[in-house]
C-alpha cells in the first residue's frame, strides 16, 4: 500500500464541517490523556467544560464578552489576507485601540456618555487603524515584508501601554500597574443585567456587513482580485498601494475597536496585560474561519467557549495551572493541520510489484 | 542498467511500446478514449491534436506522470505498470518539456547531470564531460558543454534538454511542441538534428498543436486525435495540410487569413524614442520610434526575449518607461496609469494568460469584471451590479463560443483556448480603439488561431489600430499591415507589408541588418 496526495478541486461546507468536527474530536482525544494523568474521566471532564463555558449564565456571559474581542481581531486578520497580506500585528492594533479609546476619555472625561462613546469609538479606531496603516503603505509602497512589521510592532504597542500605564503618566492613584478608571460616561452599557457589554452586536454587525462588502462591493472585488493574483490584479488596473492601505486600515481598526471594547467594556481601564495573546487567536480562528466574516461568528464563540471552559475547568476541578494552556495548544495544532484536509486528499494506493 | 536490459539489441523498425484502449478519465471531461498507440524504432511519430484533444494527457501517461484508468502498455511487447516517471525513465522513456526546465545558471554538463541517479553526492564532472561528448558526437550535436545555459540560444537550449533525456538512457524521446519557441533558423536546425537522431535506433515522438508544415516534414507517421479518440494513424507521405488539418479540426480549415485592406485613418499611436528595462534591470527596450494608425495592423516579428514584453507592458502602464514618450489620440500617455489606459480604450491581451490575463480562482463572471469593475455603468454607491455583469458575460462567453459548463465556472479549469477567448472577449467589450496583443495564437490549436486571427481582422475593420506581436512569421506576415522585425530591443527596420517577406524579415530578427 502506499500513500498519494491529491489537491482537491472543490470544497464543499458541509466538508468544511465534517473536518472540523473530526479535528474537534482528535483534540478531545489527545487531550484525554492530561485528564486521564491527573485521575479524571475524560468524559466527565469534557461534560465539565462544556457545561461551564455555555450553561452557567457567568461563564456564557463571560463566553460572549470574549467572543466580541475575538471576533473582531479574526476580522483584523481576514481582511488584509483577503487582499494576501498577512496581518500577524492584531495584538499590537488592539493595544494601540485600547490606548487610543483610554485617552480620549481621560482628555474629555466631562462629555455625556452619548458624545464620548462615539468618540472613544472613533480613537480606538483611528489609532489601531494608524498604527496597521503604516504597514499597508510600505507594503504597498516599496513592499516591506508585512509579516515582519506587524509582528515587531506588537512589541512596541504593548511597551507603549506598559510605559504609560506602569509607574507612568496614566497609572492610578493606588500606584498599581493599571490606570485609572475610565469615567462612567465612558462604559459601554450593557445588555440588560446580564454583565455583557453590547459592543458584541457592533461586532456581529461588522462581521455581517463585512461579508457583503468583500462578495459585492467594488472595494471587495478589488480586495479579492489583489489575494488570488496580485499579477491580473495589477492587469486589470488595481492599484494594490490603494488595497494594501485600506485593507490593513479596515483590520488594525477592527482591533483598535476590540480594544475599546476591552478597556472600556470589561477592565474599566487600560491595564499593560489587557490582552491574553488574543491577537495571535484571531490567526488561527481566521484560518479554521476559512476567511469567511459569518462562520468567524460561530467559529469564534464556539472556540472561545472551548478555552473559557477549560480555564474554569482547571479551578473547578483542580487540576494544574497550565492545563488550559495546553488544551488551547493541542486544539490550535490539531485544528491548524485539518486545514490540508481541504486542500488535499489522500489515496490509497495499491502496489503491485512486477 | 535495466534500459538496456529492456531495449538491447533493439532494430530499426520494431515495434518498442504500444499503448493499447488507453482511457483516463478527469472530472467532467473523458480526456483519453480507448487509445491505441503504437510506435517503431528508428522513426518520428507525430502526435497532432488541438488543444483540449487529449495529447498531453496521453504522453503524461506515457511519460508515467498519469496513471490510465483502463489499458496496458507495452515495452517491447511486455506488460508494463509505470508507478512514476521514474519507472518511464528507467524504461528509456524521455520527455522533453515545452517550458524549459534548465537553469540558466548552470553550465551544460551541471544542467545535464542534474538529477542523474549516477551523479551521486560528489559530482565526477569529467567523467561525465566525457560521456557527455560521446553522446554528442554520435547524434551530431555541436554544443559547448562548459558554457552556462543562459548564453545559449533558444535552439540550443532545447537541444540540451533532448541530450538531458539521452543522457539518462532515453531511446524514446517525446517532445511538446518542440520548436515553439525557435526561430526559422533554429528550426531548421533542430529539425535535421532530430531526423539524425532517428536514422538511430531512437524513436521519437513529437507532439504538435498547430504547425503542421513541420509535422509533414520530418515525421514518419502521424497519429491524430481528436476529443480523446484517435481519428486516424497514418504513414505521413500519404497525406496532406489541408487533410491532416481537416481531420485534427473535424471542418475545412482556411490557411490563408484574408489580407484586407482598409483605408487608414489617422495616427492613434505614436511611440518616440522608447526605452525600458527588463525586469533584471538591463536595458530591455532601446529607443524604438514608430507610429500606429487606424485600422492599421503593426506586426512585430520576433523571438521571445528580444524586448517586445517591455514594450507591450510599457504600452499599457504596467512598466515605467525610462526614456521617450508615448501619444495616444494626441495626448501623452507616458506617465499615465494602467486604469487611465483602460478608460481611455487601449485594451492589451497578455502573453501571459494565466499569470495575468485571468484569476484562476475567480468565475468566469468575475473575470469579465475585470474590464469592467471600475465602470460606472456596472456599480451603483460603490456596490457592484452583478447581475448586469453576469448577463454581460453570458453573451460574451456565448458569442465568442468560450466552452465552460456555466459562467461560474472558475477560469482555471478553462483550457488554453477557451481562456484566451474570454480575455479577447473581454478585451474587446470595451471598443478598443488601440489593441496591443502579444503572442495572441501561441499554443492555440488551428480552430482557435483562425478564430483570434479572425477577430483582429475584425477590429481592424472597425479602425482599431492592433499592436501584433507574434513570434510565428507567418502569422505576422499574413495579418499585418507594417511588419517590424526586433532584435535585442531595436526595430532592425519598419517595412510596408508589400517589401516584407520570409526571408529579410527572418534574416532581421536573427539580428542581422539589412543594407537598403
Amino acid at each position: 500500500m502506499g500513500l498519494r496526495l491529491e489537491k482537491r478541486i472543490t470544497v464543499t461546507p458541509l466538508y468544511s464541517l465534517g473536518v472540523a468536527i473530526f479535528s474537534l474530536v482528535l483534540a478531545f482525544a489527545v487531550f484525554s490523556v492530561v485528564f486521564l494523568q491527573a485521575g479524571i474521566n475524560p468524559l466527565t471532564g469534557y461534560k465539565e467544560m462544556f457545561r461551564l463555558a455555555f450553561f452557567t449564565d457567568y461563564g456564557l456571559s463571560k463566553v460572549v464578552e470574549n467572543t466580541t474581542v475575538l471576533l473582531l481581531l479574526t476580522l483584523a486578520f481576514i481582511v488584509p489576507l483577503k487582499a494576501g497580506i498577512w496581518n500577524i500585528g492584531a495584538e499590537g492594533q488592539f493595544y494601540m485601540g485600547a490606548i487610543g479609546a483610554t485617552g480620549v476619555s481621560f482628555a474629555l472625561p466631562n462629555l455625556p456618555l452619548g458624545v464620548l462613546i462615539p468618540l472613544m469609538i472613533l480613537g480606538a479606531m483611528a489609532s489601531g487603524g494608524a498604527w496597521a496603516a503604516v504597514v499597508g503603505y510600505l507594503k504597498g509602497k516599496i513592499g516591506v515584508n508585512e509579516i515582519v512589521t506587524t509582528l515587531l510592532l506588537n512589541y512596541v504597542a504593548t511597551l507603549a501601554a506598559y510605559s504609560l500605564v506602569v509607574n507612568g503618566p496614566w497609572t492610578c492613584p493606588e500606584r498599581l500597574p493599571q490606570s485609572s478608571l475610565i469615567p462612567a460616561a465612558g462604559r459601554i452599557p450593557q445588555i440588560g443585567s446580564t454583565g455583557i457589554p453590547c459592543t458584541i452586536f457592533i461586532a456581529i454587525g461588522i462581521a455581517i456587513i463585512l461579508f457583503f462588502f468583500l462578495k459585492k462591493a467594488k472595494l471587495g472585488y478589488e480586495i479579492r482580485a489583489c489575494g488570488y493574483s496580485p499579477t491580473g490584479a495589477r492587469y486589470a488596473g488595481i492599484s494594490f498601494l490603494k488595497v494594501s492601505l485600506i485593507t490593513m486600515l479596515i483590520g488594525g481598526a477592527l482591533a483598535g475597536l476590540a480594544g475599546f471594547h476591552q478597556a472600556s467594556g470589561v477592565l474599566g481601564r487600560l491595564r499593560y496585560d489587557i490582552s491574553k495573546g488574543w491577537g495571535f487567536y484571531g490567526i488561527v480562528f481566521g484560518l479554521v474561519a476559512g476567511l469567511d466574516p459569518l462562520v468567524a461568528i460561530v467559529v469564534s464563540f464556539f472556540l472561545e467557549g472551548l478555552i473559557y471552559g477549560a480555564n474554569a475547568l482547571q479551578m473547578t476541578l483542580g487540576m494544574s495551572f497550565g492545563v488550559a494552556a495546553v488544551f488551547i495548544g493541542i486544539l490550535f495544532v490539531i485544528f491548524i493541520a485539518g486545514q490540508f484536509f481541504l486542500r488535499y486528499r489522500i489515496k490509497w494506493t495499491r502496489r503491485r510489484r512486477s | 542498467m535495466s534500459t538496456e536490459k529492456h531495449l538491447r539489441g533493439i532494430k530499426r523498425g520494431e515495434t518498442v511500446l504500444e499503448m493499447r484502449g488507453i482511457t483516463k478519465r478527469f472530472p467532467g471531461v473523458l480526456a483519453n478514449d480507448h487509445i491505441d498507440f503504437a510506435i517503431k524504432a528508428g522513426e518520428i511519430h507525430a502526435v497532432l491534436g488541438e488543444n483540449g484533444a487529449g495529447k498531453t494527457t496521453l504522453m503524461n501517461i506515457l511519460y508515467g506522470l498519469y496513471r490510465p484508468d483502463e489499458g496496458e502498455i507495452y515495452v517491447r511487447g511486455k506488460k508494463v505498470e509505470f508507478k512514476s516517471c521514474l519507472d518511464a525513465i528507467e524504461l528509456g522513456i524521455g520527455m522533453v518539456h515545452q517550458h524549459r526546465k534548465l537553469i540558466p545558471a548552470h553550465t551544460v554538463i551541471e544542467n545535464i547531470i542534474l538529477g542523474h541517479p549516477r551523479a551521486g553526492k560528489v559530482l565526477n564532472i569529467r567523467r561525465a564531460e566525457k560521456e557527455i561528448g560521446e553522446l554528442c558526437k554520435k547524434y551530431g550535436f555541436k554544443i559547448a558543454l562548459r558554457v552556462k545555459v543562459w548564453q545559449l540560444p533558444a535552439g540550443e537550449k532545447q537541444m540540451v534538454e533532448i541530450l538531458k533525456a539521452l543522457y539518462r538512457g532515453a531511446k524514446i524521446l517525446i517532445l511538446d511542441e518542440p520548436t515553439s519557441a525557435l526561430t526559422p533558423l533554429e528550426t531548421k536546425k533542430l529539425l535535421v538534428s532530430l531526423q539524425a537522431l532517428a536514422r538511430g535506433e531512437l524513436a521519437i515522438i513529437p507532439f504538435i498543436t498547430h504547425k503542421l508544415p513541420m509535422v509533414l516534414k520530418i515525421s514518419d507517421r502521424v497519429t491524430v486525435l481528436r476529443r480523446g479518440k484517435v481519428v486516424s494513424c497514418l504513414e505521413t507521405k500519404r497525406t496532406t495540410m489541408p487533410s491532416l488539418a481537416r481531420k485534427m479540426v473535424g471542418r475545412e480549415v482556411l490557411f490563408r487569413t484574408e489580407k484586407v485592406k482598409v483605408k487608414m485613418g489617422k495616427p492613434i499611436l505614436q511611440v518616440k524614442n522608447l526605452s525600458a528595462l527588463s525586469d533584471k534591470g538591463t536595458l530591455a527596450l532601446k529607443g524604438v520610434s514608430f507610429a500606429i494608425r487606424e485600422g492599421e495592423i503593426f506586426g512585430v516579428a520576433g523571438v521571445t526575449g528580444n524586448g517586445q514584453s517591455e514594450l507591450a507592458e510599457v504600452l499599457m502602464g504596467l512598466r515605467k518607461a525610462t526614456g521617450g514618450e508615448v501619444t495616444f489620440e494626441g495626448k501623452d500617455i507616458t506617465r499615465s496609469s494602467i486604469l487611465e489606459r483602460w478608460r481611455m480604450g487601449i485594451g492589451y491581451i497578455p502573453a501571459e494568460r494565466v499569470e495575468m490575463g485571468t484569476i484562476g480562482d475567480f468565475s468566469l463572471v468575475e473575470n469579465i469584471a475585470m474590464n469592467l469593475y471600475f465602470d460606472d455603468d456596472f456599480s451603483q454607491r460603490g456596490i457592484l451590479d452583478y447581475m448586469k455583469i453576469r448577463k454581460h458575460s453570458e453573451e460574451a462567453v456565448s458569442e465568442f463560443d468560450v466552452m465552460a459548463p456555466s459562467v461560474d465556472t472558475k477560469a482555471k479549469h478553462l483550457s488554453g483556448g477557451n481562456l484566451q477567448k474570454l480575455i479577447i472577449a473581454r478585451v474587446l467589450s470595451r471598443r478598443p480603439r488601440l489593441l496591443i496583443a502579444s503572442l495572441p495564437t501561441h499554443g492555440l490549436d488551428v480552430g482557435a488561431t483562425e478564430f483570434v486571427r479572425n477577430k483582429l481582422v475584425e477590429w481592424k475593420k472597425k479602425k482599431t489600430g492592433i499592436l501584433l506581436i507574434s513570434e510565428d512569421l507567418d502569422e505576422v506576415l499574413s495579418l499585418s499591415d507594417t511588419v517590424a522585425p526586433i532584435y535585442e530591443g531595436e526595430f532592425m527596420s519598419i517595412l510596408s507589408s508589400e517589401k516584407a517577406n520570409k526571408e529579410n524579415v527572418g534574416t532581421m530578427m536573427a539580428g542581422v541588418r539589412l543594407k537598403r
